[in-house]
């Protein structure tokens, strides 16, 4: 799309500065239900971001109609008048340099919608061959995403990028007697062919299987090893900690704690939107044109920087990281993550253990978490460790705990490394204490 | 678009063999404002466009969208679903009428009509109620949103429906804080009513004054302690217990495919005889209300439970299917972007005998949870956890003590059968639910109930033998 005559129609508006972005997405869904395909959905969509600064502030708008684009400019002027605060803002002229790498690939072509649906059906017939206490798989979905953005600004920046990858799911429903468990496991490939069928079929349903007929146990203080997936999730309340407006704001317990030990030696946090490995992760520059680079948040425990987008670098009086992410209104988000690992597996970890708790699931993240105060209280499940090693399945208890002590109380990280869909790589961690209540 | 160009879309759809196709065209124009201790920082206009269409072959659903809605695009992308079928023809559509109905949702004070500055002023006001509240008050951020989404439905049974939903909402959030410590309280009241629910039927300071109260008790809150014990649910958002662990379960979505612990329990018992509940998407200016549902039925009241016995389910035209059953209103989606299921509207328990005080002083210990935070539930397993965002220690009969952190976890299947007090003060509040369609708004209410026995969690150690 040409967006030049909306330049000059902004800048007759009274605008300085104006930016066109457009996020374009064309995907596949496919859904397995008992052997049928319960659902297929194609959809293409563009969304157009716009931003602009009249009169020094910051307004945004955003609209899936391009012929409504002069609508929205003019009700971006009315509302610009209603802005108070006064901040220092910037439509952003671009970085000196950009790193490239190709993201997209036309491997998804390679196989056709037949194809893919008998992938779908082969990974549920695989679930219910794995074991007879498999009684129903709850769901198989495949989706597709092509995503391609472009930046055109009135300070002449012009980039894009395009990626596109594909994500595998599966959720089964275990039964014995007296329990019924469910479970999913899903991979993340830039490739339709390089899904990993018996993988994702063993998580799944050993994970369901084994998590039967839990029990609870005494509530008290345990030694407890978090999996990656459920350390992952402290890890993003903790970035969300670090983010710039939040510190600016005076809304983070991170405030004046640059260069000092906010989290046990064991802990080095890095950001890594440049890692080639994951190249559906991979970004050159953040949602506001500036290059991304590779840096370190946590350095042996130690607070090493904070995460800014433009808008809160300059109330910090401090330069872009590159973190700043968003459609029309660009908050603090981090790319990919990656926790340092040991060189410790997991079994080594539980035998450092002895007896404690392995918790492998957490639930109401969203509720259960006090992202301020850091005060966490959350349903879990897991399985005990007894002796040094993974025993009976333990299920409805909660975890309690503050966040900012548990990142503290870090004894031991391994090397049993998994990425998350949201990109966090990080291997499972051993933490000296955490409340769990139960029966 | 002709009715002519919409009539060929909807046949293309149904030609290999498709039994019902569907158009959903949705234009929705929205704002969004954010106060920062009474100033505007930021501000927002947002228009979602577009067209959804679907199509069904007996057990199938297929679904496409696009923003894209030039008659070439949408004929294009419907001959591309009904791909994803084999067969011949068996339905072709030959006439579309207008289905009428009273709109009891029309906004008197269009958001449009007041000017912005005004608008503004009133929640600046609030927010002022809410700093000056006390002086640990340091934040409170002011959420302020309207829109209005246009649908025009068209589907092979030769309907075409029209609805225009007008909602508003503020969100309060007031953070009190002291050295190594923050909290926050939130009040969210919302309608689908115009700028008149704001300046007429409510009081916002009021509201303010409520976060600002709840930030500040719970900064002094001692930790909850944990364990089983009775917990007293107060009247409004703590529903929101009942619409995760037991409406979701309702849903056709997931009784049809037996996925949930209520499938096949159509006239048994799912709680105690005390317990009634309803699901209301005709209540008026509702913020979870509309006059036709997303797939054109118009909305009903329809009562779940009836003195503990499941006698209805939340029914959508395509799991109804499955369960021989009509869809009763109940079909929802957030935008054209997703295929709409069946979902909650206003969902509520209804008003039982008792009077707060009553089980309150009925209570020898437990904890008294005056307003819960957000939580989530397992629909196959029923295994639920929420927050609760304000809490009390009850001892012999009595409010004795605010505790924080505490998170109620539990089974929905068992919960009902345990709520052994419903009070008589019944209060609708407000919340967005989000599950596969979409998130969209929703009521949830409930009279102050008590149900026997919960698993608390928390960090304040475990309860003492006082049981």
């Amino acid at each position: 799309m040409n967006f030049n005559k909306y330049f000059s129609y902004a800048k007759e508006k009274g605008f300085s500065d104006i930016e066109f972005k457009t996020i374009t997405h064309n995907n596949l869904a496919i859904q397995i239900f008992h052997k049928n395909v319960e659902n297929y959905q194609i959809s293409e969509n563009e969304v157009i971001y716009i931003r602009g600064i009249f009169n020094g502030n910051l307004v945004s708008g955003q609209t899936e109609n391009k012929n409504n684009i002069t609508d929205i400019i003019d009700i971006m002027a009315l509302n610009a008048k209603l802005i108070d605060e006064k901040k220092e803002q910037e439509i952003f002229k671009g970085s000196d340099k950009y790193k490239n790498f190709k993201t997209y690939n036309d491997s998804f072509n390679q196989k056709s919608s037949n194809e893919k649906i008998n992938m779908c059906l082969e990974l549920e017939n695989k679930a219910y061959d794995y074991d007879s206490r498999i009684v129903d798989v709850e769901e198989v979905s495949y989706e597709e995403v092509t995503s391609a953005m472009k930046i055109v600004n009135s300070k002449g920046l012009k980039l894009s990028y395009k990626v596109n990858y594909a994500m595998l799911v599966l959720s089964v429903v275990a039964k014995s007697e007296s329990d019924v468990r469910t479970s999913f496991s899903y991979q993340v490939k830039d490739n339709p062919n390089d899904f990993d069928l018996d993988y994702l079929v063993k998580k799944a349903c050993d994970d369901a299987i084994n998590s039967l007929d839990g029990q609870q146990i005494n509530s008290k203080k345990y030694k407890v090893i978090l999996s990656p997936n459920v350390f992952a999730s402290f890890v993003s309340f903790l970035l969300e900690s670090a983010s710039g407006e939040k510190i600016n704001k005076d809304k983070s317990l991170l405030k004046d704690k640059l260069d000092k030990e906010i989290a046990s030696k064991k802990l080095t946090i890095i950001e890594n939107p440049l890692n080639k490995n994951y190249p559906y992760y991979y970004r050159a520059f953040d949602d506001e044109g500036v290059a991304t680079y590779k840096k370190t948040i946590i350095d042996k425990g130690i607070l090493k920087t904070y995460l800014y987008n433009i808008e809160e670098a300059k109330v910090a009086k401090v330069n872009s990281t590159g973190n700043g992410y968003g459609g029309s209104k660009i908050g603090i988000t981090t790319s990919f993550v990656e926790i340092k690992p040991s060189k410790k597996s997991l079994d080594d970890l539980c035998l450092m253990v002895k007896d404690g708790v392995l918790i492998n699931n957490v639930h109401g993240l969203h509720a259960g978490m006090n992202p301020l105060s850091g005060d966490f209280s959350l349903q879990a499940s897991g399985y005990i460790i007894e002796n040094g090693k993974i025993a009976k399945p333990v299920n409805l208890i909660t975890i309690a705990g503050n966040l900012f002590e548990m990142f503290k109380d870090i004894k031991e990280v391994g090397n049993d490394i998994f990425v998350t869909y949201g990109g966090i790589s990080t291997p499972s961690v051993f933490i000296k204490k955490l409340a769990i209540s139960s029966k | 678009m002709q009715k002519d160009q919409i009539l060929e879309i909807l046949n293309a759809a149904l030609s290999s063999g498709g039994d019902y196709s569907e158009l959903f065209f949705e234009d929705t124009n929205s704002r969004n404002y954010l106060l920062e201790n009474s100033n505007v920082s930021t501000a927002l206009t947002s228009n979602v466009y577009g067209c959804g269409i679907r199509i069904l072959k007996k057990d199938k659903c297929v679904y496409g969208y696009t923003n894209d809605i030039s008659f070439n695009n949408l004929l294009k992308m419907a001959n591309s679903l009904k791909d994803s079928f084999e067969g011949e023809r068996i339905l072709k559509v030959t006439k579309l009428e207008n289905v009428k109905s009273a709109n009891r949702n029309k906004p008197i004070i269009p958001y449009d009509k007041m000017p912005l500055d005004k608008q503004i002023s009133l929640l600046k006001e609030a927010s002022e109620v809410a700093l000056n509240y006390d002086e640990r008050i340091k934040k409170v951020d002011i959420n302020y949103s309207f829109k209005t989404q246009l649908v025009t439905i068209y589907n092979s049974d030769g309907k075409i429906v029209k609805d225009s939903r007008t909602r508003g909402r503020v969100y309060i959030n007031a953070i009190a804080v002291k050295p190594n410590a923050m909290q926050v309280g939130g009040k969210g009241p919302g309608a689908q009513r115009g700028f008149e629910f704001f300046n007429e039927l409510i009081d916002l300071k009021e509201y303010a004054k409520e976060a600002a109260r709840i930030a500040i008790t719970m900064l002094d809150a001692d930790d909850c302690p944990s364990g089983e014990m009775p917990v007293i649910i107060d009247n409004g958002f703590g529903s929101v217990i009942f619409h995760e662990a037991c409406g979701h379960g309702l849903e056709a979505s997931s009784v049809s495919k037996n996925l949930s612990i209520f499938s096949n329990k159509k006239g048994q018992k799912i709680a105690s005889n005390i317990v009634n509940a309803f699901d209301d998407g005709t209540i008026a200016g509702g913020w979870g209300s509309g006059n036709f549902d997303d797939e054109g039925n118009p909305t009903q009241r329809t009562q779940l439970i009836k003195d503990g016995v499941l006698i209805n389910y939340l029914v959508d035209n395509f799991n109804g299917r499955a369960m021989n059953e009509k869809g009763n209103g109940a079909c929802r989606r957030e935008s054209y972007k997703y295929a709409p299921t069946s979902r909650m509207s206003n969902t509520f328990i209804g008003n039982g005998t008792s009077t707060k005080e009553e089980i309150i002083a009925n209570t020898k210990f437990g904890l008294y949870a005056k307003s819960l935070g957000g939580g989530s539930v397992n629909p196959t397993t029923g295994d639920f956890n929420f927050a609760v965002q304000e809490g009390y220690l009850i001892e012999n009969g009595k409010i004795t003590k605010p505790v924080k952190g505490a998170t109620l976890i539990g089974n929905g299947a068992n919960i009902l059968f345990n709520i052994d007090m419903v009070g008589n003060n019944l209060l609708r509040e407000q919340g967005m639910c989000g599950a596969a369609s979409g998130s969209i708004p929703a009521d949830v209410g409930q009279p102050t109930i008590r149900v026997k026995s919960i698993l608390v969690g928390g960090t304040g150690g475990k309860i003492k033998n006082e049981l």
